[in-house]
């Protein structure tokens, strides 16, 4: 009888498993094992370099900038999206006139493909007649070229990848301060705790599961999300908005370079890996679950 | 001074939802150190009205004065009230002395002095051994502790209560009846309480309001709510089984009072008994509750509930209808009693002491 449950059990699992091993766990597992070798070339079969792609990263300047980058953009992008995300929900955590439209507006950038996101910023930033270069034309400042620029290509494509993360984390922080019962918040005022206060104190701590789960999501999110660098800069001027992850996919499918993409790629997955259990770890503690 | 010795005067107070009044007009008294119970059917208002109080929500119009000092448009910290709600409304996420002392920071309260005053508190409350645990941790009569806790710390000397002990077990409830009635005579504390459980009422309240469809139908002691109910709707509401209502023609042959107007006649059911003679009843059913036998049965047009000793023999059938006479309430059809044909008795005229401690 067990075992004929089992057997169920598996058949159940069976579809799913094919898949997940097919199109992630052997892949993976293909990349650790190609990390350590060569490319193939026309001529030159692939040989085992051991840790020889890895060495090759320390010395390579485009590598190095791509992580510098990759930490500056996540350094900006996290915070930046998360804050803007909870101020959003506690605009739009309350009822007033047009609060669905201003609810739908603060959503609508997740909805929108990124691509098509990264075009409209393009127009944004466009210097001469963009939108940004209007303003700055009728205050007398001279034209700008926002995502041109080596100094500020980073903070423009940052500043999109904000813009399209804070509505899609407004979503659950709006669902987490309803579940925060309004006796609370009275139970407080009768106190004499001020609004901020009781945000402080008590709307804080209840949002923190929430507040973590973002967390991660805004951390693989900044790893991840790389679209709109194909259609804005290209990871350029000279690399100025080079991502670990954009790099990766230049070496791998426009340089072909597959066994150092492939090593590019184990270290993006152990850094995510790293960052994902460690805020686990570190919050767990000071999170309050119901 | 008059008006240190009314600590709540609530006068002409409505509350309104668009075209809806949860609130109509109220005004009512409620006095130092006294346990007032604002007592009534789901919807009645009376928890509007306790909202009010504390300042969580605004009247239309009217006004509440608060020790001599019209509160109607302040925060609810500058009422110095404290409340116990009925969800106790404790911090999920800190522990039990965090959430009593809650007020206290808020306050920025010495910190020697918190502490003094939470483990006097904590004592008095018996959760001494409780201060490390999360709300989550605790049973539900240990919450209701912490709530009334954080109440009390607070030294405020006006405690507002909604429905506290409505999600408490049956006998969990019954003695925290006991306990909340000695903590408000221990402390001196003017509460008012909401309830829709008229034995809560009866069994703690100096006063009773009866509140029913955003009016007060009668504020009085439980004494005077029970055998002089001011309208059919309290008559009917208060005491189980409710006072029975007659149509005078159907107890013809007993002895009424001469009333010239329409009306009807209230009669506890403890006040009837079978008598030699008298208007005949018909029984319906009769239920054995141990002490006592309520009997259903009709007299004419009515049915009413008759309570009898379990020791007396069963009544048969059909039986004369006998009551004493200084127990009838008169009502006019409008609803309202007349209170001209009361039977004076010597123990209304006296001070209730029904709940006095020693």
């Amino acid at each position: 009888m067990i075992k004929r449950d089992w057997i169920y059990a598996w058949a159940l699992l069976l579809p799913a498993f094919v898949f997940l091993i097919t199109f992630t766990h052997l892949p993976a597992i293909q990349t650790l094992l190609n990390s350590f070798w060569t490319t193939p070339k026309g001529r030159r079969a692939s040989v085992f370099t051991g840790l020889g792609n890895y060495e090759q990263m320390l010395s390579d300047p485009v590598f190095i900038k791509a992580m510098v980058n990759s930490a500056i953009y996540a350094a900006i992008t996290i915070p930046a999206s998360i804050a803007l995300a909870l101020i959003m929900a506690l605009l739009v955590h309350r009822s007033f006139r047009g609060v669905g439209l201003l609810r739908m507006s603060f959503f609508t950038p997740t909805v929108l493909p990124l691509i098509a996101v990264a075009n409209i910023w393009l127009f944004f930033y466009a210097p001469g007649f963009g939108l940004i270069d209007q303003i700055r034309l009728f205050f007398g400042l001279p034209s700008a070229n926002y995502a041109g620029q080596p100094d500020t290509a980073l903070y423009s494509v940052a500043i999109v990848t904000i813009w399209k993360e804070a509505g899609f984390f407004m979503i659950f922080f709006l669902a987490a301060l309803q579940t925060v019962p309004e006796t609370l918040r009275e139970a407080a005022a009768i106190e004499g705790c001020s609004r901020w206060t009781f945000f402080r104190r008590v709307t804080l701590p209840l949002i923190m599961p929430t507040t973590l789960f973002v967390s991660v999501n805004a951390v693989i999110n900044a790893f991840r999300l790389v679209d709109h660098v194909f259609v804005m800069t290209k990871g350029g001027p000279d690399n100025a908005s080079m991502l670990l992850l954009y790099y990766i996919y230049e070496t791998g499918f426009r340089f072909w370079d597959t066994a150092y993409a492939a090593a590019l790629t184990v270290v993006l997955i152990a850094i995510l890996g790293v960052v994902g259990i460690g805020q686990f770890f570190l919050a767990d503690k000071r999170v309050h679950y119901k | 001074m008059q008006n240190t010795q009314y600590h709540i005067q609530i006068s002409s107070l409505t509350r309104a939802f668009g075209e809806s009044y949860a609130l109509r007009d109220v005004s009512v008294t409620l006095r130092q150190g006294e346990f007032s119970v604002l007592l009534g059917p789901s919807g009645c208002g009376k928890s509007t009205l306790l909202r009010l109080i504390a300042g969580l929500d605004q009247q239309t119009s009217g006004s509440i004065v608060i020790n001599g000092k019209d509160v109607g448009h302040s925060t609810p910290k500058d009422r110095n009230v404290s409340m116990v709600f009925q969800s106790y409304a404790l911090f999920p996420h800190l522990n039990v002395a965090e959430n009593i002392l809650f007020g206290l920071k808020i306050r920025k309260t010495p910190k020697a002095e918190r502490i003094q005053r939470l483990s006097r508190v904590a004592e008095m409350m018996g959760l001494s051994t409780l201060l490390d645990r999360k709300p989550a941790q605790l049973s539900g009569g240990q919450q209701q502790r912490v709530a009334l806790a954080r109440a009390v710390i607070s030294e405020r000397p006006i405690c507002l209560m909604d429905e506290p002990l409505s999600n408490l077990d049956a006998k969990l409830r019954t003695e925290m009846r006991v306990e909340l009635r000695a903590l408000q005579q221990q402390l001196g504390l003017t509460v008012v309480y909401v309830t829709h459980d008229q034995v809560e009422a009866m069994t703690m309240a100096d006063q009773i309001i009866v509140m029913n469809q955003g009016r007060i139908e009668q504020a009085g002691t439980p004494h005077d709510i029970y055998t002089r109910p001011a309208t059919t709707f309290t008559a009917g509401f208060i005491g189980t089984p409710p006072m029975a209502l007659f149509d005078p023609a159907d107890l013809a042959s007993g002895p009424l009072p001469d009333v010239r107007q329409p009306h009807l006649i209230g009669l506890r059911a403890e006040d009837m008994h079978v008598a030699p003679s008298g208007p005949t009843a018909r029984i319906i059913g009769i239920e054995y509750l141990g002490a006592d036998r309520l009997v259903c049965a009709t007299a004419g047009q009515t049915r009413f509930i008759m309570r009898m000793p379990a020791a007396a023999p069963v009544p048969p059938s059909e039986f004369a209808l006998g009551w004493s006479p200084e127990a009838v309430s008169v009502f006019a059809n409008s609803g309202q009693r007349l209170t001209q044909y009361d039977f004076p008795t010597p123990s209304l005229a006296q001070k209730d002491t029904t709940h006095e401690t020693a």
